[in-house]
C-alpha cells in the first residue's frame, strides 16, 4: 500500500447500468487457463520448497534470486486497490498521483542499501524482532505487530476486497460472494501449502500477467484517444454534460499534466508528495513485514539488492498503465466518469460523491474486444491474488513468531508450522467477512476511513525505525513513549476525519482549520517529526542501553530460526494415513532430522547473518541503482 | 442558451491553457528532464570522488594500527551497513601467517665432496 490516501475514492455499491454484457467463449477460456497456471505453479513450488520450517515456510529458505524477490515486491504492491485508486484519482485530478508510484523507487533503494544488511546481520524474520533485539523488552515487539495485523486487517485486505468486488461488480456483474470465495479458496491452497516461496512464484507469473494485459489495454486506450498530446486536449476538455451550476468541480484541474503542484492550493502540494509521501513509503517499503519479508528470502545482499532494483524498474510502469489510461478513461467517457451531479453519480455507479472509481473497469468493458477482456479479468484477478498471498503469508510470519511464540514459549517447530497454517486460513474467512462490508458502503465513506488509518499510524514507526538503525543512544522507553506519542497524534486527527466529511460539490467547506488547510501529508510529515522528537528526548532523559547490547544483535537465534528442522514429533497424530497426508501436504518431516554439530551450527550461522558481497556483483548492484535513480529523475522532470 | 454560451467560453478558455502547460517557463520537458539527470549525475561524481578519498584517508590510517591477529569484527545492527574495514586482515594471508615475509632459511650444512 504505497498510496495512502487516494483524495475521492469512494465504493460504489450498487452497479449501475454499467454492468458487462454476456462473455464470450474466448473470455471465460482466458480466465479458466489463468486459474490453471497459477495453481500449477503454486503447486510446483509448494512441493520443491522446503516448508516444514520456519525458515522454509516464512522465508522461502532464504533460496530467491534477484528477479522473484523483484517481481513479488512490485506485484504486492500494485494490487487491485491500486488498479482502480490510481485510476480513479488520475481521472479526477491528473497525472501527480503517479508520484505515488515514482516516489517508491527512493524507499525501494534505501531497502536494499541500508536497512536490508542491518535486518540480515541481526538475524532477524519479523520486525518487531528486531526492534525486540536492538531495544530489549516487550512492549515494542507486541505493539507493533499487533498494529501490524490490525493495519494489514483493516486496510490492505479491506482494500483490495473492495476495488476486487467494485471490478467484479462494475466490469462482470457476476455473484459477489461466489466469485470472491473461488478466487480465494485457489490462493489459499496453495498460500497454506507451500508459504512464502509459493507466493513469491506465483507472484512472478502474475507480475507478468499484470504488466502484459495493462500495457495491451494502455495501447488501445492511447490508440483511441490520439497518443499523449490527444489526451491532453481531450481530457482538459472533459467536462460532464450536467454539472451543478454555480460550481467548476466538473472543469479537469488546470495543472492535471504536472508532477509538481502549488504546496498551498495543489490537491497533492509538491512538498507533500516529495517529503511527507517518503515518510509513509518509507514505513511502507523499509519497516512494513510485507515488503520486507520478501528482501530477506534472498539468497545474498546482492540478490536482496538486485531485487530492490528490478522492482524499482517495474515501479515505473504503473503511471503508464495505470494512471494514464485513468484519464484516457475520463477523456472519453467523461459523462459517467466526471460526474458530478449527486442524481446522476448515484444511478451510474451508486455513489453520490463521484464515479471516478470506476474509470478503470470502464475501460475494460468499452474498449477491449473478445478474449481480451478476458485477460483483463485475469490481470485484475492477478493484482488481487499477488496482493491478497503476500498479505496472508506476512500476517502468519508476524502472529506466529511475534504473538503465538510469546503465548507459548516453547512450542515446537511443528506446532508454529500448523498455527501459521491455520491463521491464514483464518484471515482468508476475515477477507470474505469483508464482502457485507462491502455491500452495505453505499456512501463509500468507509473505504476512505480505511485509507486515512494507514497515513496516520504509520510515520511514527517509520520515524523509530531511522532512529533506531541510525541512533545508537535511543533506547527502549524512547522508542515506547515516541510510539505512543505518535499513536495518540495520529488517531486524533483519524477521529477528527471521521468526524467531518469533506464537502460534495457545491457545498460549503465547514471543517476546522487543522483539516482544511492541512493537507494529510504534511500531516505525515509533521507527525514524523513529533515522533522523533519525543523519541530523541525521552531517550536522552533515560539510561542508555549498554553499548554491547546494542552491538551484539547479531543472531544468537539465527540458527533455530532459520536453518534447522525440528525432529519433534506431531501433538496428535489422527492415524497414520490421514497424518502422512497431511505432513506431506504441509511439508512437514516425518523423520527427524539430523542435529548440527557446534561448529556446523556456527559456519551456518555466519552464513545466515552475513552481509558480505561479491565484489563484482557490488559493482553491478550500484551502477543499476544510478541508473534507476537517473531514469527515475528524468521522468519527474519531465513529467514536472 | 446562455448557459451553452457559457459553456462553450470556457471550453475555449480551457484549451489555450492545455497548451500553454507544454512548457513552464521557457524550457521544453526534454530538455527539463536531461538537466535533472545531468545534476544528479554530476552530485553521484562528486559522491564517488569524495568516499574514494575520504575512506583511503581512513584505511591509511588504519593501516597504523596493526593488530596481531585476524579478528572477524562484530557486526552492529544499528547504525553500520556492513561496511566494515578490517584492515588488518587484508594485509595477512588465510593460509599462511608468514606469506608476506621474508623468511630466512636456515643455512644448510654445506657438505664439500672430493669433487
Amino acid at each position: 500500500m504505497s498510496q495512502p490516501s487516494t483524495s475521492t475514492t469512494e465504493l460504489p455499491g450498487l452497479p449501475g447500468g454499467t454492468a458487462a454484457g454476456a462473455f464470450s467463449v474466448a473470455d471465460i477460456v482466458v480466465v479458466v487457463l489463468y486459474f490453471v497456471f497459477i495453481l500449477a505453479v503454486g503447486i510446483w513450488s509448494s512441493v520443491r520448497a522446503s516448508r516444514g520450517t520456519v525458515g522454509g515456510y516464512f522465508l522461502a529458505g532464504r533460496s530467491m534470486s534477484w528477479w522473484p524477490i523483484g517481481a513479488s515486491l512490485m506485484s504486492t504492491d500494485v494490487g487491485s486497490g491500486s488498479f482502480i485508486g490510481l485510476a480513479g484519482t488520475a481521472a479526477a485530478g491528473g497525472i501527480a498521483v503517479g508520484g505515488f508510484e515514482w516516489n517508491a523507487i527512493w524507499p525501494l533503494l534505501a531497502l536494499g542499501w541500508i536497512f536490508v544488511p542491518v535486518y540480515i546481520a541481526a538475524g532477524v524474520v519479523t520486525l518487531p524482532e528486531y526492534l525486540k533485539k536492538r531495544f530489549g523488552g516487550q512492549r515494542l515487539q507486541i505493539y507493533t505487530s499487533v498494529l501490524s495485523l490490525i493495519l494489514y486487517i483493516f486496510t490492505r485486505i479491506s482494500t483490495d476486497i473492495f476495488a476486487g468486488a467494485l471490478f467484479i461488480q462494475t466490469a462482470l456483474g457476476w455473484n459477489l460472494y461466489l466469485s470472491t470465495v473461488v478466487l480465494l479458496a485457489v490462493t489459499a491452497v496453495y498460500t497454506i501449502a507451500g508459504g512464502l516461496t509459493a507466493v513469491i512464484y506465483t507472484d512472478v507469473l502474475q507480475t507478468l500477467i499484470m504488466v502484459l494485459g495493462a500495457l495491451v489495454l494502455m495501447f488501445i486506450g492511447f490508440e483511441k484517444v490520439g497518443w499523449y498530446e490527444g489526451l491532453k486536449e481531450k481530457y482538459s476538455a472533459a467536462i460532464p454534460k450536467i454539472t451543478v451550476p454555480n460550481t467548476d468541480c466538473h472543469l479537469p484541474r488546470a495543472d492535471a499534466f504536472h508532477l509538481f503542484r502549488d504546496p498551498i492550493t495543489g490537491d497533492l502540494p509538491w512538498p507533500g508528495l516529495v517529503f511527507g509521501l517518503t515518510v509513509v513509503a518509507l514505513w511502507c517499503w523499509c519497516t512494513d513485514q510485507v515488503m520486507v519479508q520478501r528482501s530477506l528470502s534472498a539468497k545474498n545482499l546482492s540478490h536482496a539488492k538486485g531485487g530492490s532494483v528490478f522492482a524499482g524498474y517495474l515501479k515505473l510502469f504503473p503511471v503508464f498503465f495505470l494512471v494514464m489510461p485513468g484519464m484516457i478513461s475520463r477523456a472519453l467517457f467523461p459523462d459517467e466518469v466526471a460526474c458530478v451531479d449527486p442524481e446522476v453519480c448515484k444511478r451510474i455507479c451508486g455513489a453520490a460523491v463521484g464515479c471516478s472509481n470506476i474509470a478503470y473497469p470502464k475501460l475494460v468493458i468499452e474498449l477491449m474486444p473478445d478474449g481480451l477482456r478476458g485477460l483483463m479479468i485475469a490481470v485484475m484477478m492477478a493484482a488481487l491474488m499477488s496482493s491478497l498471498t503476500s498479505v496472508f503469508n506476512s500476517s502468519s510470519t508476524l502472529f506466529v513468531l511475534d504473538i503465538w511464540q510469546r503465548v507459548r514459549k516453547q512450542a515446537s517447530e511443528q506446532e508454529l508450522m500448523i498455527v501459521g497454517r491455520v491463521f491464514t486460513l483464518i484471515l482468508v474467512v476475515i477477507s470474505i467477512l469483508w464482502i457485507p462490508m462491502v455491500q452495505s458502503a453505499n456512501s463509500g465513506k468507509l473505504f476512505d476511513y480505511i485509507q486515512s488509518i494507514g497515513s496516520f499510524l504509520s510515520p511514527p514507526i517509520a520515524a523509530l525505525f531511522i532512529l533506531a538503525i541510525f541512533c545508537k543512544r535511543v533506547n527502549e522507553p524512547g522508542a515506547f513513549w515516541g510510539l505512543m506519542a505518535g499513536f495518540v497524534a495520529g488517531v486524533i486527527r483519524m477521529i477528527l476525519e471521521f468526524s467531518y466529511s469533506a464537502p460534495s460539490c457545491g457545498e460549503e467547506d465547514r471543517r476546522p482549520a487543522v483539516l482544511k488547510d492541512v493537507h494529510y501529508l504534511y500531516f505525515a510529515l509533521i507527525l514524523f517529526g513529533l515522533t522523533s522528537i519525543v523519541i530523541l528526548l525521552v531517550s536522552f532523559c533515560t539510561p542508555a542501553i549498554p553499548e554491547e547490547k546494542v552491538s551484539d544483535c547479531r543472531g544468537r537465534g539465527a540458527t533455530e530460526i532459520l536453518g534447522m528442522p525440528s525432529s519433534a514429533p506431531a501433538p496428535w497424530a489422527v492415524g497414520p494415513l490421514q497424518s502422512l497426508v497431511y505432513m506431506w501436504f504441509c511439508g512437514l518431516p516425518t523423520n527427524p532430522a539430523p542435529t548440527l554439530s557446534p561448529e556446523e551450527r556456527a559456519a551456518l550461522e555466519h552464513r545466515l547473518t552475513s552481509i558480505e558481497e561479491k565484489p563484482q556483483w557490488k559493482i553491478v548492484c550500484n551502477i543499476s541503482a544510478i541508473l534507476l535513480m537517473a531514469t527515475n529523475i528524468f521522468l519527474w522532470a519531465y513529467f514536472g | 442558451m446562455p448557459a451553452c454560451c457559457l459553456l462553450l467560453l470556457g471550453l475555449l478558455l480551457q484549451l489555450p491553457a492545455a497548451f500553454c502547460q507544454q512548457a513552464r517557463g521557457s524550457l521544453q520537458p526534454w530538455s527539463q528532464g536531461v538537466i535533472a539527470v545531468v545534476v544528479f549525475l554530476v552530485l553521484v561524481a562528486i559522491a564517488f570522488v569524495v568516499n574514494r578519498f575520504w575512506c583511503k584517508d581512513k584505511v591509511e590510517s588504519a593501516e597504523n594500527v596493526v593488530s596481531v591477529e585476524d579478528k572477524p569484527d562484530a557486526v552492529t545492527s544499528n547504525g553500520h551497513e556492513g561496511r566494515y574495514v578490517s584492515a588488518a586482515a587484508d594485509f595477512r594471508s588465510k593460509e599462511n601467517q608468514h606469506a608476506y615475509e621474508n623468511t630466512v632459511e636456515p643455512e644448510e650444512r654445506v657438505i664439500t665432496t672430493a669433487m
